[in-house]
């Protein structure tokens, strides 16, 4: 085995070296009891006063085995934390307003973990049941109302393994990335022409079904439902997508400059809705974000091309 | 794996938690069933029986008036089926509530409550039974709490590994457990009063009464355990065991009679050798001790021996002590005339005519007073009387002395004991009941002879010129009283004959010894573990070189307990939480931890996901003028680990490197990189 070898196998058993990842020392734990524990100490310390009365040695007995029951749980309890690893994946994307879904991996290193809770903010918390040597999935929230880029660089861990009598929370550091779309917001307002062509402004996006109707095409996976030809599929012919001509070209472009109003965030807001809205009828369109021009399209890929940049728009 | 989101908003335990919980609950009460009154019991068993139903069945659940309203009439029930605040009133109370708590689970919170609750009810039983048996239950029954409040909490763990970590828990709380019990102070005499224990006390009374059916002597509890010195072995007819003396005739009712009178016994001049042993005597709630006829000295906090030779203790035995004890075997205690006529020969006026005109006739037929004692006793002989533990009972109105010795003749030692009594009383001789126990067994392991509740006795004790001597009229009708305990002589002669025939036999000789073994180690655990006192911290701290006498202050005592429990707890924690999370058992490993250590102070920061070589780069970047040094090092280290070439020298040379690489202080430019060394 070469020492390069041995150094990529030693990079592979540690995971990738990607920088959204980490070892955790164990450090910066809080530790604090839950009702319940405060329930179980005033229990410890009556049973302690009723052995101190009654001279029973059986008592003393049993009252320090559960107390010494707490603090060995109190290892257990920092064991279950410690030897985690969190690593974030992909970039989460939402409109402004609602619940950014952070998707990571969480992966015990020594040993399974059990009854963590993870929180982006302290308030709202996720349960994972069980964390193991192979990483599991899962997701966490955190409610955004500004558009942009999130990025979360660490994470509340909380487990009250195994008594539920104290709740131990450490921050673990993590890179989580998340995009913000501008909210969207209802509007009139009309898009840029490209071409010059039909003027569109009052009813857009304008459905171009109608137009240059070419006829149809086998249905492939992905095609806007609304131009599945239906009859065909209730004559049982199969499902066909109907073609237009008018697909390939044309479209039209919203344009920031066109949106009325002086606040930039409203008029991101509009262009979104105005894209959204051309999204949903299977339109082409394109954006036109001050020197930025995105030329239009259809399709997923372009819809989330658009919306990014909306979101990281800045006016400078 | 499941994820769930957050709390969730209405909570359904399933059906398996909460069978685990009812069965939780059901463990920790079955002890208590000896404790609590009957009603409460059929109470209990019909809320556990409809919370199985309703969670097997789906039947309606309870809603909240019905529980307040239940709640109520329970905590009433407990409180009209004891008498006060006794701690059975207490756990018939916690009891109830648990079972009616049950039916209130509209959040998880709600069934780890119960869980928790029931730590406290199994751990109440320590007040009631502190045997081997007992403790192992209790413990049993902590371990099986511990794995449900893990299970319901934690459903990703299965009933079985969260037992499993229950014991792992356990096992490591044990060592901490003990040190806590050796070195917590103990304090004497407790905080105030305790509640005495109904169920605990024996039933010795101090008076007997004639009406009273013998309940005591049919129980084969243990009431006192004693192990002579020297290896002495008593015959039977020596066992004796003094307790009350009982002076105050009323009829057919013997009472102390001015009991708290008496002065203590003078010293006396014993001829005889004495006889040293230990007693350990189970809680009866009285006051008095019992040792062998006759006691001379009696070592044990607050002790009176009185001069009639009873053993009084300051306040009563609530709990197991052990006691010291010397008796003079065969001595007989003196006679004060000034104190002992008057009431020595004190009778009721009136009754029992028939005796008395016998005492009269006997009298005038007797030669001397103890020819009159021969007589009296040759009445019982010679008139056919019979020992039973169930005689007839007087009709009501009756002389129930006469009765007994003229009509029914049948009847146990406090028949035989008081009538004789009444007679010498009659006759002119004072006389005086002694109530204590006859007898013992041997247990052969222990070395100790084991005094059972029904070995209860109560003999007499007539003036014999200058002595007090000791008379058991029942021997003179049942000799075989002398040789068997009660226990074999109660009930119906054909279950007598049986039960003799089952102790001849094999199995019974097995079955006896193997009792005789168990009961040893209950007495050495009650020895050892039970009666761990602040004589044994003394001692234990002693024999580390503390001298706690020193300390007379209770204060000071606690002071320095305090800070010896604060200290060890603190070391146990420091010990377990403080261990560095890779275990370095190989030379390598902790040199190439030293080296990326001073690479740290070095301002650079190795982090555990690179290796050797992104190292030699990240050293490269931030600190190139440690290049060099460090790519010694680092080629070592993947020689070593890596290539298997790991000789004697090159791990010296690797070792010695590390040593001697002296990095300098990070200069200005080479800021902390990377992100993530983990510390906010």
């Amino acid at each position: 085995m070469t020492a390069d070898q041995a150094m990529s196998s030693q990079g592979a058993s540690q995971g990738n070296t990607s920088f959204a990842r980490f070892a955790l020392p164990a450090c910066g734990v809080r530790l604090r009891s839950t009702g319940h524990g405060i329930v179980y100490v005033v229990l410890l310390v009556a049973l302690l006063v009723g052995s101190i009365n009654h001279n029973n040695n059986l008592g003393y007995l049993l009252t320090f085995l559960l107390s010494a029951i707490l603090l060995v749980s109190i290892v257990l309890t920092l064991r279950n934390i410690r030897d985690l690893v969190c690593q974030g994946h992909g970039e989460a994307a939402v409109f402004a307003g609602q619940a950014l879904p952070f998707s990571l991996s969480l992966q015990a290193k020594d040993g399974p973990c059990y009854g963590l809770s993870l929180s982006l903010d302290g308030n709202n918390w996720v349960r994972v049941e069980r964390a193991d040597a192979l990483p599991v999935m899962c997701q966490v929230f955190m409610a955004v109302s500004r558009r942009g880029r999130v990025e979360m660089r660490r994470i509340f861990v909380a487990s009250t393994f195994p008594l539920g009598l104290l709740r131990a929370t450490r921050e673990m550091p993590v890179i989580l990335t998340g995009l913000v779309y501008p909210k969207p917001i209802p509007t009139h307002a009309g898009s840029e022409k490209k071409t010059g062509e039909r003027e569109e402004s009052d009813k857009l996006p304008v459905r171009t079904a109608g137009h240059d109707f070419d006829g149809l095409r086998p249905y492939r996976p992905g095609d806007n439902p609304r131009r599945i030809h239906w009859k065909s599929l209730a004559t049982q012919r199969g499902l066909f997508t109907k073609f237009f001509e008018e697909d390939e070209g044309g479209g039209a472009i919203f344009s920031l400059a066109d949106m009325p109003g002086k606040d930039l965030e409203m008029k991101l807001g509009q262009l979104c809705y105005l894209m959204l809205r051309a999204d949903g009828y299977g339109a082409r369109y394109g954006l036109r974000l001050a020197r930025q021009l995105i030329a239009p399209g259809r399709g997923l890929s372009h819809k989330s091309l658009c919306l990014r940049a909306l979101a990281l728009y800045t006016s400078s | 794996m499941t994820v769930s989101a957050g709390a969730a908003p209405s909570f359904a335990p399933s059906r398996q938690e909460a069978h685990l919980v009812l069965c939780t609950v059901i463990l920790c009460t079955l002890p208590h069933f000896f404790n609590i009154s009957g009603s409460v019991i059929l109470l209990c068993l019909a809320l556990w029986a409809y919370h199985f139903a309703l969670h097997r069945w789906s039947l309606p659940r309870v809603g909240l008036m019905m529980r307040t309203l239940l709640g109520v009439l329970l905590f009433a029930a407990a409180i009209v089926t004891n008498e006060g605040l006794t701690l059975e009133a207490f756990v018939s109370l916690l009891t109830m509530m648990i079972a009616l708590k049950l039916f209130e689970q509209r959040h998880q919170r709600d069934e780890i409550t119960v869980v928790i609750l029931c730590y406290f009810l199994i751990v109440s039983g320590m007040f009631f039974d502190d045997s081997l048996f007992s403790t192992a239950y209790i413990i049993g029954c902590i371990l099986f709490t511990t794995a449900v409040l893990i299970r319901i909490q934690f459903p990703a763990l299965a009933l079985t590994p969260a037992l499993a970590l229950s014991w792992r828990l356990a096992s490591r709380a044990f060592p901490l457990m003990l040190l806590l019990f050796l070195v917590f102070p103990r304090i004497q005499g407790g905080l105030w009063g305790r509640p005495a224990l109904l169920e605990s006390s024996t039933g010795f009374a101090d008076q007997i009464s004639f009406g009273a059916v013998a309940q005591l002597a049919v129980r084969g509890t243990a009431a006192f355990r004693a192990s002579f010195e020297n290896g002495f072995r008593p015959t039977k007819n020596q066992l004796y065991w003094r307790g009350v003396v009982l002076w105050d005739c009323r009829g057919d009712t013997w009472k102390q009679g001015g009991a708290d009178m008496r002065p203590a016994a003078r010293r006396m001049e014993v001829p005889a050798e004495r006889l040293g042993y230990a007693v350990t005597l189970e809680p009866h709630n009285q006051r008095w001790l019992f040792a062998l006829d006759l006691p001379v000295r009696v070592t044990s906090q607050g002790i009176l021996l009185r001069d009639d030779f009873a053993i009084y203790r300051s306040r009563p035995v609530t709990s197991r002590i052990s006691y010291q004890a010397e008796s003079a075997l065969g001595v007989q205690s003196g006679y004060q005339p000034a104190r002992d006529d008057r009431i020595g020969l004190q009778l009721p006026h009136g009754s029992n005519p028939q005796a008395r005109e016998l005492a009269a006739q006997l009298r005038r037929t007797a030669a001397s007073d103890a020819d009159l004692v021969e007589k009296v006793l040759d009445f019982y002989r010679e008139n056919h009387f019979t020992y039973s533990m169930t005689p007839e009972v007087a009709p009501p109105g009756t002389d129930t002395i006469d009765w007994f010795l003229f009509n029914s003749r049948n009847g146990f030692c406090e028949h035989f004991a008081a009538s004789f009594a009444f007679l010498m009383r009659a006759a002119g001789i004072p006389a005086r009941l002694v109530n204590g126990y006859f007898g013992g067994e041997e247990n052969p392991f222990g070395g100790y002879w084991l005094i059972r509740q029904s070995d209860a006795h109560v003999w007499a004790e007539v003036r014999d010129g200058g002595v007090w001597r000791r008379v058991d009229p029942t021997l003179a009708v049942a000799p075989h009283r002398g040789l068997e305990n009660a226990r074999v002589a109660s009930g119906a002669e054909e279950r007598d004959s049986l039960f003799s025939q089952f102790k001849q036999s094999a199995v019974g000789q097995w079955a006896a010894s193997l009792f005789n073994a168990w009961d040893m180690v209950n007495s050495r655990w009650n020895q050892w573990v039970m009666e761990y006192s602040i004589a044994d911290q003394f001692r234990l701290f002693a024999s580390l070189g503390i001298d706690l006498e020193k300390f007379r202050g209770i204060f000071q005592f606690l002071l320095i307990a305090a800070a010896v429990v604060g200290a060890t707890v603190f070391f146990f924690l420091t010990l377990v939480f403080m261990r560095k999370t890779p275990r370095e058992d190989d030379q390598v490993g902790r040199a190439w931890r030293v080296f990326r250590e001073k690479l740290g102070r070095a301002g650079v920061v190795a982090h555990d996901y690179q290796g050797p070589a992104d190292l030699l780069e990240a050293v490269g970047a931030v600190r190139p003028d440690l290049r060099r040094q460090a790519e010694v090092i680092i080629n070592f280290y993947i020689a070593i680990r890596y290539r298997e070439q790991a000789t004697a020298e090159m791990l010296a040379a690797f070792r010695q490197a590390v040593r001697s690489f002296r990095p300098g202080r990070p200069g200005r430019n080479n800021g902390m990189t990377g992100i993530g060394n983990g510390k906010k």
